[in-house]
């Protein structure tokens, strides 16, 4: 792993994306700091905190922002104001937002129809993202009705509706139970295998590393690391891992958990539907959700990680 | 930490940004289903069934009822100087406003639409429902003005309704021009935009000076006075020296053309922060 901007090395094939020397102010606040980038086909995990700079930079690669500096490049030209790169390029956004009046099927043909794919087209687009996605069953409600999960797979699906070759994913697995997480992450890998450039944003990373060994660390707008997965995770082991989990019965589920012995302690705070778990081996603890939660007397909601661990690992790197 | 060199490894190739027609139209439709569901449609028939309500009232009870006076006061004076500009005003503010709060701009953004073709087709949208829902109540009001009065057909009606819709539709189209630029300059969009109809369309509209042939309002009378022959005497309009129909009809078209043209280009320069600070 490196921590340095000049070791950002491109892959054998060339960067599909690039930022060079690119900084962008939000005012005074700075939102990237003169990052230089470069990044090849398969998926790369962008990783840092709240406030990293992670979805400033996925806004310049998708042509919404202007650098204020430097330049971005995706697949050899400049993103914005550059309609036509958009035939070959996906985004799915974090806001959690969607023409609430549609059903999920009417939002998939939207989006079809305004990628340019024509009625017909965009029809048949719909009816293929939303097998992709499992949302087959549920593609006539109104998204307004939609839990989580099932946002965060149509808006994947509208990201795939014109079948682009470079997808970025602003954290794509934010409240997602651990079924649907599973699930989308065996999407993203089987894109990936299929030839698509991805480049992945969370602020958690035991999700990027199930996808990818490849991994951008940020944080305050700058390049923090690249490189290797297996370095950054052995530091982020170091510190207990807090994470968060939803459900309705969350003392039957902490009865459970206070069983396993990677469990170091478990808070319950007052809402009364959320439990906090402390671990130092959170990859073991991730792989033995999904079976926790099929079983029925303790489902799981939602999963959320607390930053403090990563924040930890990156004044670590930062000030070493 | 030491940034590499900026130097770009593959040199920029062209990518086709010919606009899709069909994607354009969607923008055109998904503006429309938004301004028909939101809470500002019932605000457009709030203030469009104001003087349907007044011209039943006075058909009902006026003694002696004058439906002359009627058609004057309601559909040449407070239809075209009051509800048409504010209705205007209320849509074209939340022409791009809506987008950016609700955070669905960015799928627009994101498809292969040129920022200046997602501006024009959602005024266009805005244009199509407020001038589609005007010519309605318009006629509506002015069926009622003339229900029953002896000497008008149902032919006249029609005619006149024609000529009162387009008229309002060519205004529509240009007062949504200006605010939406409005919109894209001031966030007191609001303000600024009542502060304009009632100190531009409202009052220098009425004064016989040069600066009125520079507003929409009075272009949109003298369509009016033209198509149906009127007497331009309540608002000092001359017939002999007002301008031709075309002349009117071409200053609207032109002014709607640049006012979206303006806002087309600050659209297509401006950034919209959705998930970065300074967003919605």
């Amino acid at each position: 792993m490196s921590t340095s901007d000049a070791d950002a090395k491109p892959p054998d094939d060339g960067p599909v994306i690039e930022f060079l020397a690119a900084s962008k102010w939000y005012g005074q606040v700075i939102g990237l700091n003169n990052l230089t980038l470069r990044v090849g086909r398969g998926v790369t995990g962008l990783l840092g905190p709240n406030g990293a700079g992670k979805s400033t930079l996925l806004q310049l690669a998708t042509g919404q922002l202007r650098p204020s500096q430097g330049e971005v490049r995706v697949l050899g030209v400049r993103p914005w104001n550059n309609a036509g790169l958009n035939r070959r390029v996906g985004l799915c956004p974090e806001q959690d937002a969607m023409f609430e009046w549609m059903t999920g099927r009417k939002f998939l043909r939207a989006c079809g129809e305004l990628a340019g794919l024509g009625r017909r087209g965009a029809r048949a687009a719909a009816d293929r993202v939303l097998e992709q996605v499992k949302m087959t069953a549920a593609a006539d409600r109104p998204v307004r009705g939609y839990s989580k999960g099932m946002r965060q797979r149509t808006k994947l699906a509208q990201a795939l509706i014109h079948d682009p070759e470079v997808l970025f994913l602003d954290e794509p697995l934010t409240g997602t139970d651990p079924v649907a997480r599973h699930e989308l992450m065996e999407l993203v890998a089987g894109l990936a295998r299929a030839g698509r450039t991805i480049l992945v944003s969370s602020h958690v990373l035991y999700e990027v590393q199930a996808l990818t060994s490849q991994i951008v660390l940020m944080n305050r707008g700058r390049l923090v690391a690249f490189g290797d997965v297996r370095q950054i995770r052995d530091l982020i082991d170091a510190h207990p891992h807090r994470i968060v989990l939803k459900g309705p019965d969350r003392r039957a589920l902490a009865a459970k958990l206070v069983r396993w012995d990677d469990v170091e302690g478990i808070e319950l705070p007052r809402d009364g539907r959320t439990i906090v778990v402390e671990t130092r081996e959170p990859e073991r603890f991730y792989q033995r959700l999904p079976k926790l939660a099929r079983e029925a007397d303790a489902p799981i909601e939602e999963i959320e990680s607390d930053d403090d661990s990563l924040e930890a690992v990156f004044k670590y790197l930062v000030n070493p | 930490m030491s940034p590499a060199a900026p130097e770009a490894t593959t040199a920029p190739r062209a990518i086709s940004n010919r606009p899709p027609l069909g994607a354009i139209a969607t923008v055109v439709g998904i503006t429309v289903a938004r301004q028909l569901r939101g809470k500002r449609i019932w605000l457009f028939v709030a203030m469009f069934a104001l003087p349907l309500a007044i011209a039943l009232l006075m058909h009902r009870y006026a003694e002696p009822y004058e439906p002359e006076d009627a058609a004057i006061g309601l559909l040449l004076v407070l239809i075209p100087q009051a509800v048409v500009p504010l209705t205007a005003l209320l849509f074209a503010s939340s022409l791009v406003q809506d987008d950016v709060e609700e955070q669905t701009l960015t799928y627009f953004l994101i498809r292969p639409i040129p920022r200046w073709a997602i501006y024009v087709a959602k005024a266009l949208g805005a244009a199509l429902v407020t001038s589609a829902l005007a010519a309605l109540f318009i006629t509506a009001t002015l069926a009622t003005i003339w229900w029953g009065v002896d000497g008008r057909g149902a032919g006249d009606l029609a005619y006149e309704a024609a000529a009162l819709t387009t008229a309002s539709a060519l205004a529509m189209l240009a007062y949504i021009g200006i605010f939406g630029l409005l919109s894209l300059l001031t966030k007191r969009v609001l303000v600024v935009g009542v502060g304009y109809v009632i100190l531009f369309e409202g009052i220098v509209s009425n004064i016989p000076f040069l600066v009125r042939y520079a507003t929409v309002l009075f272009h949109a009378r003298v369509l009016e006075l033209r198509w149906l022959d009127l007497d331009g005497k309540p608002w000092a309009i001359d017939p002999a020296t007002a301008p031709a129909a075309s002349t009117s009809l071409a200053f609207l078209a032109g002014a709607s053309a640049m006012f979206l043209g303006l806002g087309a280009w600050l659209f297509a320069a401006r950034e919209f922060r959705l998930k970065t600070p300074e967003g919605g």
